[in-house]
């Protein structure tokens, strides 16, 4: 799980902002020539504030899904250029990922809980960012297990769809009873005020220069000419 | 329970059954717990201990209400497809919770439920056992208190990644997090799973400590040999029914499981299958084992056995090629390949590899189905089934197995692939007595039969006595090869 977590995230609620806003303001502009220029900087942003590992991973899978999608919208089209604001918006995709899902879920609750949000909310999102690597584990493991039960990929379509497809819902299924279980037995409900912080998350100078540079990028891509 | 003791937990008259099943799980169950007493639940696999302890921290799914009647009074049923159907009644601390959630009753339950991996929130081992403190607000400087007493107790580091811990560690984790939330009620289903000998101990000694300062312990387990000294009482579940309550003062250390098993080891190794040259495997800036070397021979068993955290599991993953070595090299003689290649179908057709978790082997739509899918025939594949005593289940879907009958499923279905080689992790893990020494023998005539060496990583003290012709130890600093019978 933790191939995702950073060692010093971003201050969470700027990070969830930062997703949200960069991802509206990027398919805003995405038939600008700006919109290249943003996601090259949200890239050294990340780079510069020690997300290059997750960038890279992300990268991993977003770059060919992006040329994937961007190919068969040529097709479809036959225009180069909206083939490639189509790649673009995978990418953006991509990008605006990376802070969520390299946020430790403890820095996630506590700073959400010192903000007085409410618990369901939290509970949401507690969920979603411990489910997705546990899905990325799983896959791969199903996928393992495929091989020791003599299952290949060019195998019969069904064959394939029994092999992978049922063990990976019957384990999404399984996971996620057992993860809200997990949270519930030790006293998670959706009333408010009765937890404790027991390692307050502040927003820090750090975070400032963060937000302060993505307000230049907000502002760099808009006015680009 | 004597009559001065409070009661922690009332069980009264409870019978269950899930959604579109037929079967009641649980039938007129009746039991007390009292504070002060640490109880073992105990029954074959599929007998209903998971569902009962899921009745009393409340997960079992919606069921049908019922009409409020005297307590132990049957009342009358609706009939609903989508909820389950339930009678009876849980009083917890002297109060009736059955319309409770789970989140009501943690105020009073500290529960360690089966499957840690899955229950892991966090990525460090103090923010996962700091999550139930701050859940019930508890004070930091107390959370942080109960944090390092817990640590300290279960041999666990604050700083750890969540991630990079083994199975045993998971459960000390998962164990440590429920501990520290202080409620006066535990209840624990199969807590020593995964939990070497050292660990079990460690553990036990907890439980029964906390018993004497006035908690009330609930721990569901097949291992009752290794539990049994620990607890004041014995209650026994057959088929849903509460239907023995013993004493276990009298319980002696379990020591003879495998008794009938050491005159099986007559076979001498044949033919060099396998070998291992080197093998050394690093993960994360992590040594996890230095300089492996063994052989495998057409008939020979071989018992991985070491502490928690030692890289038993992937040495047998090594082994399967499913995890590539930093340094080192394997070869099997008949699927002669190189080591950069992804393993081929072939390699897996002669080395057959049984998963810790066996829901992600399981995919055909009945038992016999499963087993029938890698088998050389048909015949073949009631053969194995009947071997390994599944056919009362041939119909059944997977899925809808215990975790002890998958576990028995999948060995099955590797087996009727019919390998040369079949690794087993962790096999024993959910079987309860019968159901382990039948395994034990049928694994040992398969491998008497057809020449099929058996590789098994196990902590389970039950398998002293398997007739094992290497075993290999691996501790912290280095793996040590032996022969002759697992002492346990």
């Amino acid at each position: 799980m933790d191939r995702f977590v950073v060692s010093r995230p971003i201050y969470p609620p700027l990070s969830i902002l930062f997703s949200f806003v960069m991802l509206l303001l990027g398919l805003l502009i995405s038939k600008r020539e700006s919109f290249f220029f943003l996601l090259i900087a949200m890239a050294l942003l990340y780079l510069c504030f020690g997300y290059g590992r997750i960038l890279g991973k992300c990268l991993l899978v977003f770059v060919p899904l992006s040329l994937l999608v961007g190919f068969l919208s040529y097709l479809i089209a036959r225009q180069e250029i909206a083939a490639l604001q189509m790649t673009g918006r995978i990418l953006l995709l991509g990008l605006c990922a990376v802070p969520t899902l390299s946020m430790p879920p403890s820095i996630l609750t506590r700073s959400l809980a010192g903000l007085h949000c409410p618990r369901a909310i939290t509970l949401g999102m507690l969920v979603a960012i411990r489910f997705f690597p546990i899905l990325i584990a799983e896959t791969k493991q199903i996928l393992e297990a495929m091989r020791t039960r003599g299952v290949r990929v060019t195998m019969n379509p069904l064959v394939l769809y029994r092999a992978f497809l049922i063990p990976l819902t019957m384990r999404i299924v399984g996971i996620s009873e057992i993860l809200s279980l997990s949270i519930e037995t030790r006293g998670f409900d959706l009333r408010e005020g009765e937890q404790t912080i027991f390692r307050p998350v502040h927003f820090t100078s750090r975070d400032g220069i963060f937000c302060a540079l993505m307000i230049a990028c907000i502002v760099g891509a808009v006015v680009w000419k | 329970m004597s009559p001065e003791m409070n009661a922690a937990i009332e069980v009264h008259h409870y019978t269950f059954r899930y959604p579109c099943s037929g079967n009641d799980v649980l039938r007129d169950c009746q039991f007390t717990l009292a504070y002060g007493e640490f109880v073992l639940l105990a029954g074959d696999s599929g007998s209903g201990k998971s569902t009962l302890i899921r009745a009393i921290i409340g997960s079992l799914p919606d069921t049908v209400r019922e009409a409020g009647l005297e307590l132990g009074e049957k009342t009358g049923r609706q009939t609903d497809e989508q909820a389950g159907e339930r009678w009876g009644r849980i009083l917890i601390d002297g109060r009736d919770v059955t319309e409770q959630t789970v989140s009501a009753r943690a105020r009073f339950i500290g529960s360690v439920l089966q499957d840690a991996d899955s229950q892991i929130i966090h990525t460090k081992v103090e923010d996962e056992i700091a999550f139930g403190g701050e859940n019930l607000g508890m004070d930091t400087s107390r959370i942080e208190e109960h944090i390092s007493r817990v640590c300290a107790l279960l041999e666990l580091e604050c700083a750890w990644n969540t991630s990079t811990l083994s199975g045993g560690q998971k459960q000390r984790l998962i164990t440590a997090a429920a501990l520290v939330m202080d409620r006066k009620i535990l209840i624990l289903d199969e807590p020593l799973a995964n939990l070497d000998r050292a660990g079990a101990a460690l553990l036990l000694h907890t439980l029964a400590q906390l018993a004497k300062d006035g908690y009330a312990v609930l721990m569901a387990e097949h291992r009752i040999d290794v539990a049994a000294p620990f607890a004041n009482r014995i209650v026994r579940l057959e088929e849903g029914r509460v239907c023995a309550e013993e004493d276990s003062s009298g319980r002696t250390q379990f020591d003879a499981t495998m008794e009938t098993m050491s005159t099986q080891k007559t076979l001498r190794p044949m033919a060099p299958l396998l070998s291992a040259r080197g093998l050394s495997l690093q993960l994360g800036g992590r040594e996890i084992f230095r300089d492996v070397s063994m052989q495998v021979d057409r008939g020979e068993r071989i018992v991985i056995v070491g502490e928690n955290g030692s890289g038993k599991t992937m040495l047998l993953r090594t082994l399967a090629r499913l995890q590539k070595p930093t340094r080192g090299e394997i070869v099997f003689s008949r699927s002669p390949q190189r080591q950069y290649r992804k393993p081929s179908p072939a390699w897996f057709r002669g080395v057959g590899y049984v998963f810790q978790n066996p829901n992600v082997q399981l995919f055909m739509p009945s038992v016999f189905e499963e087993i029938a899918y890698g088998a050389k025939s048909t015949d073949a594949a009631r053969h194995y089934m009947e071997l390994f005593g599944l056919k009362h289940l041939s119909e059944r879907h997977p899925h809808s197995l215990s975790e002890g009958q998958k576990r028995l499923l999948t060995i099955a279905a590797i087996a009727a692939q019919e390998p040369e080689i079949l690794l087993l992790d962790e096999p024993t893990v959910g079987q309860d007595h019968m159901a382990l020494k039948q395994l034990m023998v049928v694994l040992g005539e398969i491998s008497k039969e057809r020449g099929m060496a058996i590789i098994m990583v196990t902590h389970d003290r039950r398998c002293a006595g398997y007739p094992a012709d290497q075993i290999v130890r691996m501790q912290s600093d280095s793996v040590i090869t032996e022969n002759g019978v697992h002492s346990g």
